[in-house]
Parts: structure tokens; C-alpha cells; sequence
């Protein structure tokens, strides 16, 4: 796994959506969803700001005051399983190339990031029905409902 | 057992009548259906007035998919219940075989399997292959299972079904799959929504509820 390089959330398959710190992320090519939090909410955010792996796990190590070979080791190990369920991708070369954005405020205490991964709605998901039967039809949110949820990536 | 089959449609004047046809065709016809009109504005409502006393005509200002849906719940009284979009169409034999495995495993809820129907521009169909999946149009449910972990979530504009399927495989209701093609979804130019914004967000917060659940936390 390169660290050096930046790698993208693979939209429009997969979305995310962060209340509070906890993160539930959905393949739709795939149909499972996954749940992080703390530390991994803060990678998954980073990495989707266009940090590299190394820069998250340097500033993860200096806010959570831990030794720089652990932080690398969880960013890396973290990092293996957003790839390997192809929630992330490797940025091209030029794009990596790009300056990385300023670091955001990273947690102050340690945990090692996990990432809950659920299957047991992937039927369902897939073949999500979708009503509409024209560009005015349905899914039309109700006017008197509530919105959804706002993402908070605080 | 009384069967009632609910048709929730909105602006789907096209393919009501062959909506409706599919469901009275039936080898094993339904005993009650409810069709809901959620404020259409084509000809849907002249269309399924065509069908005359066959089918009861339940009209709302829209409200949207689960709404219409449980409306027509409410005016249903079946001990079984079904739902078909307006869109959509069951081939010969769906519901008797979705019937006969509900019998045969004593299951709440039997699922069969999906065809899109594939429409061109010039209005030539074609049928997909078949898939396994959870969708309201493939599904005979009892209706003990809406009694005891509620509707559709009147709050979602889509991902209803998916949110209604999580509370019943969490309150521990088994459901059943079997191989039968039973649905076929109309697929349309426009019908990948899913993957905008706000169906995307319906979604995510119907798993997050899924997750919540898992870990024991409210959202009974």
C-alpha cells in the first residue's frame, strides 16, 4: 500500500454521510455499508480531503501523542480495508501531484480505527426500488417532511 | 386466506392499465385491490377508472411512496398483503407461487426473484435476467409484520422498502426467497436516482437506523 500518495472516495458509487463523529458509508455497486468512527471517521475525512496516507498518519501521531510507527501502521492497516472493499482508490499520478489541503483538527486520544462492514441489506440495496415514472414522479420527498440528515463532518 | 394487494401510483397513467391487468390476470386473483393515487396529474386516475368495481380507487393530495403505501395498508384488511408499483407488472402465476411458498414454510414474508424491463426509445422492451432481491413489488408479507414494527417511514422519499425490510429482519422475522420470477421493474431513462443526492441520503439514514439497531440502540 503506497502511503505517499492521495487516494478518492469512489464516487458516485459510494456515499457517506458523518453525524457526530460516526460515519456510515454505502457501495451501491456492492450493496454493503460500513460504519467507522474517532480515528477512522478522521482518516476517512482526510483521505477524502486529498491527504496522503503519511500526512494523516504524521498528524494523527503529533495530536495523539503516539509513536509514529503505530499511527502508520493504523492509517496503513485502515487504509487496506477501504481498499480492499473499494470505498477508495488510488489517485492518478497528476492528481496526486496536486497540493495537499491543510491538516484539520485531529483527535486528541487514540483507538485503533475499525470499519463495521454489513451485508445483510446488499439484496435490497441493490435493487433498490426507485418509483418514478418521469422526471416529476416519484421519489419526491413530501413537502411537509423533515429534511435528511445533514452531514456534520465535525 | 384474504389477500389484499396494494398499487401505490403517481403520474403513471402509461402503464396503470397494464399494471392492474397483470394483477387481475393472476391464476390465483387477489380477494381485495386497493390502488392509491397520490395526486397524479396525467390521466392515471381516468385509466384505473376504467377498470371499474374491480379495483377500489384511494385518491391523496401526493404525499409520496410510503405514504401511498400506507394508505393503502389502512384500507386493505387482508391477513396477507402485496404490493405492486404502478409501473411494474407481475408475470402469470406470481402470487401463486409467492402464496404457495408462504404456506409451504410457514414463513411471514416470501420474496421472489426480479426482471427489469428494459424499455428503448423507439418502445421496445426487453427483459433482464432474473436477480434475487428484496423489493416491495416481489414481496407477500403477513400483515401481523407491519403490526408489530410499524409502516413505511412516511419521512423517507425512497429507500422505504429497504428501512421496512431492516426493522423486520431485526425484530427477527424470517422471510423467504425463492427462485420464481415474480416482478418484473420497469427501468427507466431516469432511473438510476438512486445514486443523487437525496435518495443517497434516505439511504444513509435508514442504515445508520440498521446500525443503531445492531448495537442496541432505540430505533425499535
Amino acid at each position: 500500500m503506497d502511503l505517499d500518495i492521495s487516494y478518492a472516495v469512489n464516487r458516485p458509487f459510494v456515499v457517506s454521510d458523518t453525524i457526530e463523529g460516526e460515519t456510515v458509508i454505502l457501495h451501491h455497486g456492492t450493496g454493503r455499508y460500513f460504519d467507522t468512527a474517532e480515528i477512522g471517521t478522521f482518516i476517512w475525512r482526510e483521505l477524502d480531503r486529498g491527504r496522503s496516507p503519511r500526512s494523516v498518519a504524521v498528524a494523527l501521531a503529533v495530536s495523539t501523542r503516539i509513536d509514529g510507527e503505530t499511527a502508520t501502521d493504523a492509517v496503513g492497516t485502515f487504509l487496506g480495508e477501504l481498499v480492499a472493499n473499494e470505498l477508495v482508490s488510488a489517485r492518478s499520478a497528476e492528481d496526486s501531484f496536486e497540493p495537499e489541503p491543510p491538516p484539520t483538527a485531529a483527535p486528541a486520544s487514540f483507538s485503533v480505527p475499525t470499519l463495521g462492514i454489513h451485508t445483510d441489506l446488499a439484496d435490497m440495496l441493490l435493487l433498490d426500488p426507485i418509483h418514478d415514472v418521469g422526471p416529476t414522479g416519484w421519489p419526491r420527498r413530501p413537502e411537509t417532511a423533515p429534511s435528511a440528515s445533514a452531514a456534520d463532518a465535525a | 386466506m384474504r389477500l389484499s394487494v396494494v398499487v401505490p401510483c403517481f403520474n403513471a397513467e402509461r402503464f396503470v392499465g397494464d399494471a392492474l391487468a397483470s394483477i387481475l390476470s393472476q391464476s390465483r386473483p387477489p380477494d381485495q385491490i386497493v390502488i392509491v393515487d397520490d395526486g397524479s396529474t396525467d390521466g392515471s386516475v381516468a385509466r384505473i377508472a376504467g377498470f371499474g368495481d374491480r379495483v377500489r380507487l384511494v385518491r391523496q393530495a401526493n404525499r409520496g411512496a410510503a405514504a401511498a403505501r400506507n394508505a393503502g395498508l389502512a384500507a386493505t384488511d387482508g391477513a396477507l398483503v402485496a404490493f405492486l408499483d404502478a409501473d411494474d407488472l407481475w408475470p402469470p402465476g406470481s402470487l401463486a407461487r409467492r402464496l404457495a411458498a408462504l404456506d409451504q414454510a410457514d414463513a411471514d414474508i416470501v420474496f421472489g426473484a426480479v426482471r427489469a424491463l428494459l424499455e428503448s426509445p423507439s418502445g421496445a422492451a426487453r427483459l433482464g435476467p432474473p436477480m434475487q432481491g428484496r423489493l416491495a413489488g416481489s414481496m407477500v408479507v403477513r400483515r401481523r409484520v407491519f403490526d408489530r414494527v410499524g409502516a413505511f417511514d412516511e419521512t423517507l422519499a425512497s429507500a422505504e422498502v429497504v428501512d421496512f425490510g431492516a426493522r423486520a429482519q431485526a425484530a427477527g422475522f424470517a422471510h423467504l426467497s425463492i427462485g420464481d420470477v415474480v416482478l418484473h421493474r420497469r427501468v427507466h431513462g431516469d432511473n438510476l436516482m438512486l445514486h443523487h443526492g437525496e435518495a443517497s441520503a434516505d439511504a444513509l439514514r435508514v442504515l445508520r437506523r440498521s446500525i443503531e439497531r445492531k448495537r442496541g440502540r432505540s430505533f425499535a
